[in-house]
């Protein structure tokens, strides 16, 4: 995925516009800061445009210590995002985030200063609603408002299903007699890289009840691969760095001849080998899917019997794992196999990054005054 | 409330007497439900027989009312305790089994009403109220609380 930080036009928020007066010295930012990728959007509060539009991989770069002068930009001791990927051979890579909640508190303060400079922010007071798992726990939340203390202002944290519901919907459109309003009645199903979130949106915000999230997501299948991989190959020497590469230009299910080979070079007895691991890539991208059927079906359990056909009209699938080519259409022919009538199954596509930021955006618009968290210190 | 008997016309020192003979009964048999009966017993047997003989002494009632009302006042208190630790055991019952459920869904981050999409404000009391609610939780009943990981903490 390619990060864009080129300036947009406004999105679909006209609903909203009126929500707080027009203040150009409040900067509101709608934050996803993902394990893998954060996503930003940024505007002035009052208005819709959208002044930053931002995707940025997790990731900090402390320069190794034996790093020649010159070697780095500017010499720099630490690289973040894109830069910190780029220079990686001189970095000790850290990511801030594990299973979507900071793991390393100044490694996410790094991130989240680097952040910030991105933003038109001036003499401005940044304010910023950051998603945050639902399966996250106290502890997580007050890790996450240490990490941005002295970065933005006010912040508030919201579950990323309800800001992905919010993004996900287009509010200009629900005049239209045409327009498929996608959270009256559907079932959100994220699969990030540590959990698996699968929640019923039916026109008001999940409660507990509504929702199913497992930690099993890529990271986990991940590990299959790997475990697969070194089964056959014990002398492979292969990272799950490295596996994650691979299953994401390869991922597949449904149909092995539907994707292209998973060649790895692989060191095997210290000399390259090139192996094929297109089925141990799909064993890992099935137990996925197998799992997050097993959840829809879980929850359509839940849902009132009257909801249920409308309901799995609107299955929608987000977040990196998603992008397993052929998902949509493997989760679908499960649900039909179960005997569910007609499911529907819609993913978001490359740009799910979008989604729970614009959300957050939304979020930050409508919140109330004093519903903000001051920061202090 | 137990009423002292005829209240109104003794004299101070009597009602003294009785409300000391009352607070006395009453903790004899709040440490009996402990399992302190030693100490139960040390009251009973120690302290309750010299101010009962004073205050029948000085109430001015004959023997016989006496005892019956020392009889009364023993009956309602021990009724008195005995609900209170059913309500007791309940309570601490129900912390355990929150605490339990609390264990495997360590303070998620959702909401437990509905809330309609629209009503953004709405949502976020929502979330506050949740949020509220866990951290009166961790700070009330520590041990239970889940762990604070000090690699976690701020470096
Ligand atoms: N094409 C692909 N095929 C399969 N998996 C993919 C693909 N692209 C990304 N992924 C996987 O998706 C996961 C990341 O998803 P996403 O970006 O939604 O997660 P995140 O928001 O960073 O993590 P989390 O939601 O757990 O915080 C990773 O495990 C990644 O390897």
């Amino acid at each position: 995925m390619k990060a864009n930080s080129s300036k947009h036009a406004a999105g679909n928020t006209a609903v909203l516009e009126n929500a707080q007066p027009q203040t150009t010295d409040t900067l509101l930012v709608g934050l996803d800061w993902g394990t893998n990728i954060s996503s930003v959007l940024a505007s002035l509060r009052g208005t819709n445009e959208t002044l930053t539009k931002e995707l940025i991989p997790t990731v900090v770069g402390y320069a190794n210590d034996d790093v020649l002068p010159g070697v780095l930009p500017g010499d720099a001791k630490i690289l973040v995002g894109r830069m910190a990927l780029k220079h990686k051979s001189n970095l000790k890579l850290v990511r801030p985030l594990q299973g979507g909640v900071i793991h390393d508190t100044e490694a996410a303060k790094t991130f989240a200063l680097n952040l910030r400079d991105l933003l038109p922010t001036g003499s401005r007071e940044v304010r910023a609603v950051i998603g945050m798992p639902a399966s996250s726990d106290l502890v997580a939340r007050e890790n996450a408002r240490n990490a941005v203390r002295g970065v933005f202002h006010k912040v508030l944290f919201v579950p990323e299903p309800f800001l992905a519901a919010l993004g996900v919907r287009n509010e200009t459109q629900l005049n239209d007699p045409d327009y498929q309003d996608p959270v009256l009645n559907s079932i959100y199903i994220d699969i990030g890289a540590g959990s698996t979130d699968v929640c019923l949106v039916q026109g008001h915000y999940p409660t507990v009840d509504d929702q199913l999230s497992v930690p099993f997501a890529g990271d986990a299948i991940d590990q299959i691969i790997l475990d697969r991989i070194l089964a056959e190959y014990p002398e492979s020497g292969l990272t799950l760095a490295r596996v994650r590469e691979i299953k994401e230009r390869h991922s597949w299910v449904l149909a092995e001849d539907g994707t292209t080979r998973a060649i790895a070079t692989i060191m095997v007895g210290g000399k390259p080998r090139k192996l094929d691991v297109t089925a141990q890539v799909g064993a890992g991208c099935e137990a996925l899917l197998q799992k997050t059927f097993e959840m829809t079906r879980e929850l359509v359990g839940r849902a009132n019997p009257d909801t249920v056909a409308e309901l799995l009209r609107n299955v929608i699938v987000t977040g990196g794992g998603s992008l397993i080519k052929g998902f949509g259409v493997a989760l679908q022919a499960k649900l039909i196999e179960e005997g569910f009538e007609s499911p529907q199954v819609r993913v978001l596509g490359d740009n799910y990054k979008d989604y729970v930021a614009a959300g957050a955006l939304k979020v930050a618009r409508m919140a109330r005054e004093n519903q903000w968290q001051t920061l202090l210190g | 409330m137990p009423v002292a008997p005829c209240t109104s016309v003794l004299p101070d020192r009597t009602t003294e007497l009785w409300s000391t003979i009352e607070r006395s009964v009453a903790e004899a048999c709040l440490l009996r439900a402990e399992g302190r009966a030693p100490e139960a017993i040390t009251i009973v047997q120690q302290t309750l027989p010299a101010l009962i003989a004073e205050w029948s002494r000085r109430s001015g009632m004959s023997s016989e009312h006496c005892q019956r009302t020392l009889r009364e006042l023993f009956a309602r208190v021990q009724q008195q305790v005995s609900t209170a630790t059913i309500c007791k055991r309940l309570v601490l019952q129900s912390i355990a089994s929150g605490d339990a459920a609390q264990e495997t869904t360590p303070e998620r981050f959702q909401i437990q009403r509905r809330v309609p999409l629209h009503d953004i404000p709405a949502m976020l009391d929502a979330l506050d109220e949740g949020e509220r609610t866990a951290q009166f939780r961790r700070q009330n009943f520590p041990s239970r609380a889940v762990r604070f990981s000090p690699a976690m903490a701020l470096g």
